[in-house]
């Protein structure tokens, strides 16, 4: 297998993720179909959809370790870290719209789910530290304020690139809409 | 006949479609090279790999120990034989056509994958690669099975 050449497998992944994000309910068979390959093809690899979608998961959760190494969280200037972050996440997340709800079927994938959540949480208490952000807010607050700004404007602004997209991000999370 | 004028494009489409059974001896092209643009080609291609998808599935299902070579050359045969007319479009413009030559690489990766001459692990472009040198032996004759007219061989 080679790691620097697009797969097979990566567009079934990817497209199986997109399909799996607009309806959980969708069939191995259409997903196939999407991707342009039998569907025997697909169910040589994994047994169900189950099995494939915890395969997406996964390969999401795969590129959401990349994008936290490469935000340095524990050592960069916390606002780069932290724009770095966001336009990593913008990015994965509209690879894989999946919802962390269905992540939860994967017990695994769902325990590394959380283990990624327990990084930026940390990250989060450290830019409480250095007063990028507030710290008299209810626990979890800050980390799940941020996490629903990516996801509604990742979505809204799909037009724009990530890089664009975490530059309104996380202005809208530092600063609010306040013009006060 | 440009991409601009949609519904004209939207019914040659369909008339190429419907006539795609006829076994009337038409020109090299087809329709003509000069009535069919790459955006009508590209649709042609994806309706012909869509028709080739479903024959594989359901000769797949139903390929018991006959090696998936056999089954997978057999079923395109079948198909580009009762779509004779539509096969002959796709292969006098593949030259000619960028768009065309790339929405046919999809069909090449669906051949080799579905005759398990490349794995999903595989490097994509190389499947492409496996899945052309596939399709051209069943479409030039290395195959043992019956091969489809051609447009070079019918001017031969």
């Amino acid at each position: 297998m080679r790691a620097d050449a697009a797969r097979n497998l990566d567009a079934i992944l990817l497209t199986a993720a997109r399909l799996l994000g607009e309806d959980p309910g969708t069939s191995i068979t259409a997903i196939a179909a999407e991707a342009g390959v039998s569907r025997h093809v697909v169910y040589r690899r994994f047994e169900n959809r189950e099995a494939l979608r915890d395969a997406v998961f996964h390969t999401k959760l795969d590129a959401v370790d990349v994008v936290l190494g490469d935000a340095r969280l524990d050592s960069a200037p916390v606002a780069v870290a932290l724009h770095r972050f966001v336009e990593g996440i913008i990015a994965v997340d509209r690879h894989y719209p999946i919802e962390p709800d269905q992540m939860r079927c994967d017990d695994e994938g769902h325990g590394r789910m959380l283990e990624q959540r327990e990084q930026v949480a940390t990250f989060m208490r450290r830019a409480m530290d250095e007063r990028l952000i507030r710290s008299d807010l209810p626990d979890g607050i800050v980390h799940a304020l941020l996490y629903q700004i990516i996801a509604m404007l990742a979505r809204q602004l799909r037009d724009h690139d990530p890089a664009r997209t975490a530059d309104i991000v996380v202005d809208t999370f530092l600063r609010g809409v306040s013009q006060i | 006949m440009g991409r601009d004028d949609p519904a004209p494009a939207r019914e040659l489409v369909t008339m190429i479609m419907r006539k795609s059974h006829s076994t009337d001896r038409v020109s090299a092209s087809g329709a003509g090279d000069g009535d069919i643009d790459d955006g009508n080609l590209v649709a042609l291609q994806a309706r012909w790999a869509t028709t080739l998808l479903i024959g594989l599935d359901r000769a797949i299902e139903f390929a018991g120990t006959t090696p998936l070579t056999e089954v997978v050359a057999r079923t395109w045969c079948t198909l580009a034989g009762e779509h004779e007319r539509l096969r002959r479009v796709l292969e006098a413009n593949i030259e000619r056509s960028s768009q065309l030559r790339t929405a046919t690489d999809l069909e090449y990766r669906m051949l080799a994958l579905a005759a398990g001459l490349a794995d999903l692990d595989d490097d994509m472009r190389l499947t492409v690669q496996v899945g052309q040198r596939f399709h051209d032996s069943i479409l030039f004759g290395d195959s043992p099975h019956p091969v489809v007219p051609t447009p070079q061989s019918e001017m031969a």
